[in-house]
Formats: C-alpha cells, structure tokens, sequence
C-alpha cells in the first residue's frame, strides 16, 4: 500500500519525485486504469528536460533503463499521455449494431467522442481518469521499439501492483499503449507486469 | 462603444493564446503544438517507396497499397507542415502503419530524408541528427485520411 500525500505524490523510497506542473493539465478526480508507455527516447534525462518546456506533455511516471522510478506529475493531476481511444467494444467482441454501423466511417475523432460518452470500464481509460508510466526506450532504425530491461520490468511490475492495491484498479485495466489508442504496436510490447 | 473595445479585447487575447510570439500554435488535448518547421525551401523530391506497410503493424487485414503520394503532395506537405515535438507526436497523434518515404533537396545544398504517415504526420532527417517530427493537418490530399 503506498503512502500518496495531500499533493497526490508518493513516498516511498523506490519513487523519486520529479514533478514537472508543466505536464498537469487539470484535476483528476478518479483513477479507472494504467497506462504503460515507451518514451521514444534512450534517456530519462531527455524526457526530464522536455519537461521543462511550458508546453510539454508526459506521464505521471517515468521509469529509467537501470529501474529507478520517477514520479513526473501528481496523481490528483491529468495528464495528456493517451491520445484518441479506439473503440473498447471491438477488443471486447460486443460493439451494437449502431456502434459497428457508425465504426465503418474511419474517423478517429468521431470515435474517441463516442467512447468519451461512456464510462470506463464501458471505454478504456483516458486522459480524464488514467495514470501514465513512462518506460525509458527509444525506437530503433527499423522502427520497433527497444525491448524493456528486466531492471525496468522489476519496478514497472512493483509500481503496476501498489498502485493498483491504493487506488482500487482491476488487473483487467492496466494496458499498454497501443491497446487503448493508434500507435505503433511495438511500444511497450515487452512490457510485463 | 465600450461593448466593442471589450469585444475586441477578448479577441486580440485569444489570437495571443493561440498563436504565441514564436509563431507556434497553442496545441489542445488531441492537437499538438506546431511550430514553423524550419525547412528550407524544395529543390526537388524523390519518392522512393509509396503504399508501404510498417514491418510494425501484424494485422494482415489492413492494407496500405491506397496510400500513395505523388511528388506534387509530397512537396505540398513539407511546404505546409508544421514542426511537432517528439513526445507529442508519439503520444497525441494518431499512429498509421502506411507511409511513403524518399529523398528531398533542398535549395541551400541540404539534402534529406522523408517519411509521411497517411495521418498526416511525417519526418525529415538531415544528417545524423534527431529528425525533424511534422504534422500537416491542412493537407487534405485524397490520400490521406483524416482523423
């Protein structure tokens, strides 16, 4: 069970803060799900950095090649790691005819509208109610991402279960990347929690 | 009188919230901040892959032999696109698995590498450096879909 204070950061001795208030977009008043993430970049000191430009976006976590885990944002705060949702009904085989009939007009918008019309666990998590963890881990020339150390995977898989245990969140809401949103499926692929 | 002068206020403020001094836009939840990208201007561009499939994307069912551009779209795309940080281009844009690619000369002697996504997104590497991240949500070429 982890120690959050009234600022929404932890304290723990295995979490770091960092918080960068350039990267909070608004109070996050519930915590549905988990999203795990690869930076893109082969540092954390490259995310850290970019995290101090006014108008950068990030995660609430970070976590470095060699493990160390940092905490970027507070948890009472958003922010904007997850992009447009896809469709949760076509993972889960039980869109509505009127779901399927209105999928078949490819529009990311249009669907991400329609999922933010429901609550989760109806729609994945979101901006509005999901933590990020950032994995430090760049994309290579062939365009897959790096495979995630077993140093990360340790402390991804001892955060995934602490904050899970302190704010209430199902296994079954803890997802990588591009489960929840169009991305390049080989982000946080090797990820293990 | 005095109704307009606030009028006119409030709007100069929200056109100064929107397009900083630095000539970037203000960016929202799913729109990323775009800057002035920067390029030089277009000697000439060579496609030389077009309708390609990432290695990525494992889903035999999506295809990508639609997406295809020609040299006009590509040079309209470099000209129109504006520069897009990294982290916001890989987690608020939409990733698609269809992309053409090639070279591009520039006017200044410069000579690059291209890469446009069919959701508008795209990258130029000059050199040995990081590439320089685009996004394009005015091209509106029949290729591209629009998210």
């Amino acid at each position: 069970m982890l120690l959050i204070d009234k600022e929404g950061m932890v304290v723990n001795p295995r979490v770091h803060a960092a918080r960068a208030t350039s990267i909070e977009r608004g109070q996050m008043k519930l915590v549905s799900g988990i999203i795990v993430h690869q930076t893109g970049g082969s540092t954390a000191q490259s995310s850290l950095s970019s995290y101090t430009n006014p108008s950068a976006n990030g995660a609430h976590f970070l976590i470095e090649k060699e493990g160390t885990i940092y905490q970027t944002a507070s948890l009472s705060q958003q922010t904007w790691h997850v992009g447009k949702l896809k469709a949760r009904c076509l993972l889960e085989n039980r869109c509505t005819p009127v779901e399927i009939k209105a999928l078949k007009t490819f529009s990311p918008t249009a669907e991400n509208k329609r999922e933010m019309a429901k609550q989760a666990p109806a729609r994945f998590p979101a901006n509005q109610d999901s933590i990020g963890i950032e994995l430090v881990g760049e994309a290579q020339a062939n365009g897959s991402y790096v495979a995630v150390t077993a140093a990360q995977n340790d402390s991804l898989k001892w955060l995934v279960a602490e904050l899970s245990q302190t704010l209430g969140i199902a296994p079954t809401e803890v997802f990588r990347h591009p489960d929840v949103s169009r991305k390049n499926p080989t982000e946080a692929s090797t990820a293990a929690w | 009188m005095v109704g307009r002068l606030w009028i006119t206020a409030a709007l100069g403020l929200a056109a100064s919230l929107a397009q900083a001094n630095d000539g970037c836009s203000a960016g929202s939840e799913f729109e990323p901040r775009l800057c002035p990208s920067g390029l030089p201007a277009i000697k000439q561009v060579v496609i030389q892959q077009n309708g390609m499939k990432s290695a990525q994307e494992t889903n035999p069912a999506i295809r990508c032999d639609g997406f295809k551009l020609s040299v006009r779209q590509v040079r309209q795309f470099l000209a129109r696109a504006g520069e897009v940080d990294k982290q916001d281009a890989l987690h608020q844009l939409d990733w698609s698995p269809c992309y053409a690619s090639g070279e591009v000369r520039f006017k200044d002697g410069r000579v690059g590498l291209w890469q446009i996504s069919q959701f508008r997104q795209g990258s130029v590497r000059l050199g040995e450096g990081e590439p320089v991240y685009l996004y394009c949500p005015a091209c509106r070429a029949r290729p591209f879909k629009q998210p």
